[in-house]
């Protein structure tokens, strides 16, 4: 990771389209203002970790709570009819579990 | 480029593809790129994907089916990297957790899967105003 420091009003390119710039501190909190093309996503790094915890929690939901689920969302009517290709089937038991990959370690 | 998708008012039909190949994986199963799509015919108006080679499954959603008002903004490159061009909607299906049961069931609404629904290729991305949605949106409010 490269660390550097930089003053209130100071800026850093990041190769030739990407402004950041620093418009304010204020005790633990440092205000940045960034300049970047649509086609580059700025995201803050809490809301990866969230949608990874997210996904994590998420897996293998029971069917008896999505029926359940289901029952509530009957408000909705019938709003969209799905045509799909593929009937249910029985889950295959001898797949390997799904596993995260091991962590990195902090550099 | 916001998503090309009109508010879902009356019974409109979809047809899915069997089976959906995620760019990346779903992170952090990276591994797990390949599922089949199902629909939850007894539990509308849920989907349910399975991955091909390893024990993963989910229960998703279309957000737009459930909330009128959900607006997302795709960053050009995702859509790009899916194959979605000016003339086809995409199929935008947030991940359910119902981990909690039934009466907390969330979507996540910041980090839905963008999917071309030709091919079946498809993302879990973030969207350029995920700021403006939950990870963990309450699947039984009414309003966004």
């Amino acid at each position: 990771m490269l660390v550097l420091t930089r003053k209130v009003g100071e800026f850093l390119l990041l190769g030739e389209e990407i402004e950041v710039r620093i418009v304010r501190v204020d005790g633990d909190q440092v205000r940045l203002g960034i300049v970047a093309p649509r086609s580059v996503s700025i995201v803050r790094g809490e809301l990866l970790e969230d949608i990874r915890k997210e996904t994590q929690d998420a897996a293998a939901p029971a069917k008896a709570d999505v029926a359940k689920l289901a029952l509530k969302m009957q408000h909705l009517g019938k709003r969209r009819s799905y045509v799909a290709p593929n009937a249910p089937e029985a889950p295959d038991k001898n797949k390997p579990p799904a596993e995260p990959p091991p962590e990195k370690p902090a550099t | 480029m916001e998503g090309v998708l009109e508010a879902v008012s009356e019974a409109t039909q979809l047809v899915l593809p069997s089976r959906l190949h995620l760019i990346g994986g779903l992170r952090p199963f990276t591994q797990a790129a390949d599922f089949d799509l199902y629909v939850e015919t007894d539990a509308p108006p849920f989907l349910r994907i399975e991955a091909v080679s390893v024990n993963l499954a989910y229960v998703l959603v279309e957000p737009m089916v459930v909330w009128s008002n959900y607006v997302p903004d795709f960053v050009a490159t995702d859509l790009d990297e899916v194959g979605i061009t000016p003339d086809q909607p995409p199929l935008v299906l947030a991940i359910v957790n119902l981990s909690k049961g039934p009466e907390q069931a969330t979507a996540n609404l910041a980090g839905p899967l963008l999917i071309n629904p030709s091919t079946g290729k498809g993302k879990q991305v973030v969207l350029q105003n995920a700021m403006r949605y939950s990870c963990r949106q309450s699947l039984l409010a009414e309003r966004l």
